[in-house]
C-alpha cells in the first residue's frame, strides 16, 4: 500500500456557524487519499464533495477534525503554507469560464510566472503542460483561448493547473457539458496523467460510467458523511444502496442485476459493455445447455 | 397515434454568423425539419453541430440567413408576429443560474404573464397552475437561489408554461444538472407532453435521454445527418461514432450480444427491455 498524501480525520465543516444560515456540510469525515491512486468521489448534489476537496489545499479549514497534506497539517486560523497549495491542483467545474489571458500561452503561464520562475522555466512548463493535455504548444500557444472549442478550452484550463506541477490533481466534474467525443478526450488525458505522469487523481463526477472507466476506488458521500468507501467493482455491485441515495448505476450493470434478480447466476461487478457481454454470453449459454439437457 | 399535425416548419434554413467577415461561420446549412403538435423531439449532435443555433430559430431569437421558419402559420421574419411566436414557443436554457429574474419563485413565474398585461386574478391562476404542473407549488414563496439546479430549471419551465405555449424548447437544459435533477426535468417535460399536449424539443447530447423521445434528429456540421425513431437512429453504431455521438449503453450491449450469436431483436433501449428478452430466450419465465 502506498503512503497517504491527503488524510482527513473526523473532518467537520460548518458554513456560517452561529448564524440563522448555519449549515453542516461535512460531519466527521475520515478519508485517506494514497499516493498514485485514482479516486472517484461521488454523491448527490449537496452531499459535501466540493466542500471536502477545498480542504485538500487549504481553501477551507476544518471547523473540527484534522487534515494533513503531504504530512503538513492544515490548521484553522493559521496561514496555509504556499507549498501545500501548490501540491494540490484544484480544477473547478466549468474551468473554461476562468480563462482570461489574451493567448493560451499566457493563460497557462500565469501560475508559473506568479511563482517567480525565470522565463525559460516558464516556457518549458507551459510547453510540457500543453503537451500533456494534447494541445500542440506551437499551434495553440499563440491563439486566443476564446477561439477554441469547449473541450479545448477545458484542456487549456487543466494545463494551467498542471503547470504548477502538483502532486495531486482534483477535478470537479471535468466532463460536464462536453459531447461524447470531448468527454472521451478529457478522460483519456486524465488517464495518461495518472498512469504515465504518476499523478494522484481525485475525480468528482456524477457520471458512474466515468468513474467506472478511470478509478480504482470510489468514495460515496451522502449528507456530509462517507456512505461507502470501496473498490469500484464492489461499490457498483451494491446498486441498491447507491440507488437509495439517488445515484445511478451504469446501465449495463442494471441489465446484469435484473438477470440475477430472475435467478440467473450472473456476476454483477462487470462495468463495461464488453465485460457485461462476456458475462451474459457465459451464463446464458450455460443456462441454455442445462435447460435443453433437462428436457 | 393520430396523423401528426405540423406546428413548426423549418424550410431550407441556413444560418451564417459574422457574414462577410474573416470569422464567418456557417452554423446551419440547408436544414428542413418539422416539429409536430404534441410530439417529444430530441435534437442531438456533438459540440458545434449547430443544434443550439437551430433551436434559437424556433422562437425567433435568431432569424434565418436563408430559408424560413414558420411557427403555427407565422413567419419568424415578420416583426409583427414576434411576440406571438415567443408566446407560442418558450425556451429554457442550459445554466439554471442565469434564467431566474425575481427574488421569489412565484414572482419569477408571473413575469411573463404580467408582461402580457393580463388581469391580476388570471396571472395568479396561471402561476399556480404552472407551478403545480412542474411540482413546485409548495416552493412558491421560496427564494430561487436556495433551490437545487433541477428545481430552478422546473421554475424556468413554469415561467414558460404560464404563457400557455404550444411548444417548449429545452436548449441543453439538463446538461448542467446532476442525475436526479436531470430526471426531474425530463419527467416534467414528458408530463407536459402527455397532460397538456405541449410539444417538447429537447436538445441534448445525452443519448439515454434522447432514447426516451418519440423522434430523434441528429445534426452534424450544420446538417441533418439522421432522423427517425430512437430505435431506427440507434441501429447504426459506426455511423453514430463518426457523428461524434455515443450509443445508449444498452443499445451497444445489444449489438455486442448479437455479434456473439444471441438473437436480440429490435433495438432494446432500456435495461428492463433487454433483460426481459434475454430471460425469455433462455427459457426463464418472468
Amino acid at each position: 500500500m502506498s503512503d497517504p498524501v491527503v488524510v482527513c480525520e473526523g473532518l467537520t465543516h460548518v458554513y456560517l456557524r452561529g448564524t440563522p444560515f448555519e449549515s453542516v456540510a461535512l460531519r466527521g469525515v475520515d478519508l485517506v487519499v494514497r499516493r498514485g491512486e485514482c479516486l472517484g468521489l461521488v454523491g448527490p448534489t449537496g452531499s459535501g464533495k466540493s466542500t471536502l476537496v477545498q480542504h485538500f489545499n487549504g481553501l477551507l479549514r476544518p471547523t473540527e477534525g484534522r487534515v494533513w497534506v503531504d504530512g503538513v497539517e492544515i490548521r484553522p486560523g493559521t496561514a496555509v503554507v504556499r507549498e501545500v497549495r501548490r501540491k494540490v491542483g484544484l480544477l473547478f467545474q466549468y474551468p473554461e469560464h476562468q480563462l482570461f489571458e489574451a493567448t493560451v500561452f499566457d493563460d497557462v503561464a500565469f501560475g508559473p510566472r506568479n511563482l517567480g520562475l525565470d522565463p525559460e522555466e516558464v516556457q518549458e512548463r507551459v510547453r510540457e503542460s500543453l503537451e500533456w493535455v494534447g494541445l500542440d504548444p506551437d499551434r495553440f500557444g499563440p491563439r486566443s483561448p476564446f477561439s477554441l472549442s469547449g473541450g479545448e478550452m477545458r484542456r487549456v484550463a487543466i494545463a494551467g493547473v498542471l503547470a504548477m506541477r502538483p502532486q495531486v490533481l482534483v477535478l470537479d466534474e471535468p466532463t460536464a457539458g462536453l459531447d461524447p467525443e470531448g468527454r472521451r478526450e478529457i478522460l483519456n488525458r486524465v488517464r495518461d496523467l495518472h498512469r504515465k505522469a504518476a499523478l494522484t487523481v481525485v475525480l468528482i463526477s456524477h457520471s458512474m460510467d466515468d468513474v467506472a472507466r478511470l478509478c480504482q476506488r470510489v468514495v460515496v458521500l451522502h449528507r456530509g458523511q462517507v456512505f461507502l468507501d470501496a473498490p469500484v467493482r464492489e461499490a457498483f455491485a451494491q446498486s441498491d444502496r447507491l440507488r437509495s441515495i439517488g445515484l445511478d448505476v451504469p446501465r449495463v450493470t442494471d441489465v446484469l442485476l435484473r438477470l440475477r434478480a430472475a435467478g440467473l447466476p450472473v456476476r454483477c461487478d462487470r462495468l463495461t459493455v464488453e465485460e457485461a457481454c462476456e458475462e451474459i454470453v457465459r451464463v446464458l449459454q450455460g443456462n441454455r445447455r442445462w435447460s435443453s439437457s433437462e428436457a | 397515434m393520430s396523423q401528426p399535425v405540423p406546428l413548426i416548419e423549418v424550410h431550407h434554413l441556413t444560418h451564417v454568423y459574422h457574414a462577410g467577415t474573416p470569422q464567418e461561420v456557417r452554423a446551419v446549412h440547408d436544414v428542413s425539419l418539422t416539429v409536430h403538435r404534441g410530439e417529444f423531439l430530441a435534437l442531438v449532435g456533438g459540440n458545434g453541430s449547430g443544434k443550439s443555433t437551430l433551436a434559437k430559430h424556433l422562437n425567433a431569437l435568431l432569424l434565418p440567413t436563408e430559408g424560413r421558419v414558420v411557427v403555427d402559420g407565422l413567419d419568424t421574419r415578420d416583426p409583427h408576429a414576434l411576440w406571438e411566436i415567443r408566446r407560442k414557443v418558450g425556451m429554457v436554457f442550459q445554466n439554471p443560474d442565469n434564467q431566474i429574474v425575481a427574488t421569489v419563485v412565484e414572482e419569477d413565474v408571473a413575469f411573463g404573464p404580467e408582461n402580457l398585461g393580463l388581469p391580476p386574478e388570471e396571472i395568479a391562476q396561471r402561476v399556480e397552475e404552472a407551478l403545480r404542473t412542474v411540482g413546485m407549488l409548495e416552493h412558491r414563496r421560496r427564494e430561487p437561489h436556495l433551490l437545487s439546479g433541477g428545481q430552478k430549471q422546473r421554475v424556468a419551465i413554469a415561467g414558460v408554461l404560464a404563457m400557455r405555449p404550444q411548444c417548449i424548447v429545452l436548449d441543453e437544459a439538463t446538461t448542467m444538472l446532476d442525475p436526479e435533477g436531470r430526471r426531474e426535468v425530463l419527467r416534467t417535460a414528458h408530463r407536459l407532453r402527455e397532460q397538456e399536449g405541449i410539444a417538447v424539443v429537447h436538445i441534448t447530447h445525452n443519448m439515454e435521454e434522447a432514447a426516451q423521445a418519440d423522434r430523434v434528429v441528429v445534426l452534424h456540421e450544420g446538417r441533418v445527418a439522421l432522423e427517425g425513431t430512437p430505435r431506427e437512429v440507434f441501429r447504426d453504431v459506426q455511423r453514430l461514432r463518426r457523428l461524434r455521438l455515443d450509443l445508449p449503453e444498452v443499445a451497444e450491449l445489444s449489438g455486442c450480444l448479437r455479434q456473439r450469436g444471441i438473437p436480440v431483436e429490435g433495438q432494446p433501449l432500456d435495461p428492463e427491455e433487454l433483460a426481459a428478452q434475454l430471460l425469455r430466450w433462455c427459457g426463464v419465465v418472468v
